[in-house]
């Protein structure tokens, strides 16, 4: 056997210890701390002072957040670590802050997985709060932009659009790959089509990114709205994962009413491996969506590809991208029907 | 011990969560979903440091990455550069 009884017993209590690192973190985060460490070392005392945080516990939180390299201790002073003026401060170009937050958030949905498993059921109402506009949802989709901006971004060099006027992007978030895209084809328009308080992120990312005249917004619900009609391509990035199959086939049929003939359909997602048990990230990322949205899973490739053909879908192209990048996409084209 | 060998026994040690088994050379490590992009960082680290090479992010491609015997690939033609 390769793997001998301490590497096992090891490997065990990191799974058990997991959730302590990561509470550091969101703890350290949701209080401020990496803020108000910005301009420089700073005691525990003065940390707690600015994070209105109990001293002695707040010194407690910085050994631990220097144990773990997000600080550096110096003496009675701590500061931020390369880690964390690389990624934890707010307005850096790679800030991460706003994915730690979202993750931070769902630590409590988290600590009630066995219930999901044994009640069939999600264990928060995931659609509901980001039509409601909460702020765990105002996270994830800054996250999610903050992720398209950096490894998402080769996306655009594996979709040819030329050619394509009109862009879809049904569930589009904060609008990313539309901006994205419209940047790299200086004549395409694009739509990002998502829930009300959502839509009002894309449109402040439009306008910061000067593209608001080819990149528009339509509040809308991508279950009970139809998508329009006429457009090149639709784009659905990390938006099956949100439904059950059947409802995912809706969402399929729904697109092929919206494309031209010809048109092109580009589905984006952390893809599961043909045996369901990888990658590792896609497959945790499974639970957290089976937590959150009813019907909410990964889907494999093979899956996707299976739905295309009714949904009236030919010349499936899969397409890998850089390893640093959980994404994969799946390209077809609509067949007239 | 040779670039393959040493590949090879890091990826076993480190991504394999059944020690048993074994990957052969042109086993796809994409589509096993061995090595995943929160993975990928420690087999990149470990060939840098193990071969004395920089693999830019540009190259973390499946044509690059895909198999045991395409990160070989990659290997020596850094090292003969």
């Amino acid at each position: 056997m390769k793997g001998t009884e301490r590497e096992l017993r090891s490997q065990l209590m990191q799974m058990t210890l997991g959730y302590w690192r990561s509470q550091v973190l969101f703890a350290a985060s949701e209080i401020g701390v990496f803020g108000v460490l910005r301009d420089g070392s700073l005691s525990a005392r003065e940390v707690a002072e600015r994070c209105h945080s109990s001293p002695a516990h707040t010194a407690r939180l910085l050994d631990a957040c220097a144990a773990l390299g997000l600080l550096d201790k110096i003496g009675e002073g701590f500061q931020n670590a390369r880690l964390a003026t690389t990624f934890l401060l707010e307005g850096g170009p790679q800030y991460m802050g706003h994915w730690v937050n979202f993750m931070g958030s769902c630590y409590q949905p988290w600590g009630r997985l066995a219930k999901a498993i044994r009640t069939g059921k999600p264990v928060d109402d995931g659609r509901g709060q980001l039509g409601a506009g909460a702020l765990w949802g105002r996270h994830l989709i800054l996250a999610m932009h903050d992720y398209a901006m950096g490894p998402g971004k080769e996306m655009v060099n594996h979709v040819d659009l030329d050619g394509r006027a009109r862009l879809l992007d049904v569930g589009g978030g904060p609008g990313s790959y539309s901006i994205l895209l419209a940047q790299k084809h200086p004549t395409l328009k694009a739509v990002v089509l998502d829930l009300s308080p959502v839509v009002k992120i894309a449109q402040s990312l439009i306008s910061e990114s000067g593209l608001a005249h080819r990149v528009s917004v339509q509040e809308g619900d991508y279950l009970k709205d139809e998508f329009g009609t006429g457009y090149d391509v639709v784009l659905l990035s990390n938006v099956l994962q949100q439904e059950d199959p059947d409802a995912a086939r809706m969402l399929l049929a729904k697109a092929h009413r919206a494309l031209l003939d010809g048109g092109l359909l580009v589905i984006q997602a952390a893809f599961l491996t043909s045996e369901k048990t990888g990658p590792v990230w896609a497959v945790l990322q499974s639970l957290q969506l089976l937590l959150l949205y009813e019907g909410g899973r990964n889907y494999s490739i093979d899956e996707t590809l299976a739905m295309l053909p009714d949904a009236g879908f030919s010349n499936p192209e899969v397409k890998k991208m850089s390893f640093l990048n959980a994404e994969s996409l799946i390209l077809a084209t609509k067949t007239a029907r | 011990m040779d670039v393959e060998a040493s590949v090879r026994a890091f990826i076993e040690k480190t991504f394999l969560v059944d020690k048993d088994k074994t990957i052969s050379t042109d086993e796809s490590l994409l589509d096993s979903g061995l090595v995943d992009s929160t993975a990928v960082v420690e087999l990149l680290t470990f060939i840098e440091g193990e071969f004395g090479i920089q693999v830019e992010d540009e190259e973390v491609v499946p044509e690059n990455f895909e198999t045991i015997e395409a990160i070989v690939a990659l290997v020596d033609s850094k090292r003969h550069a």
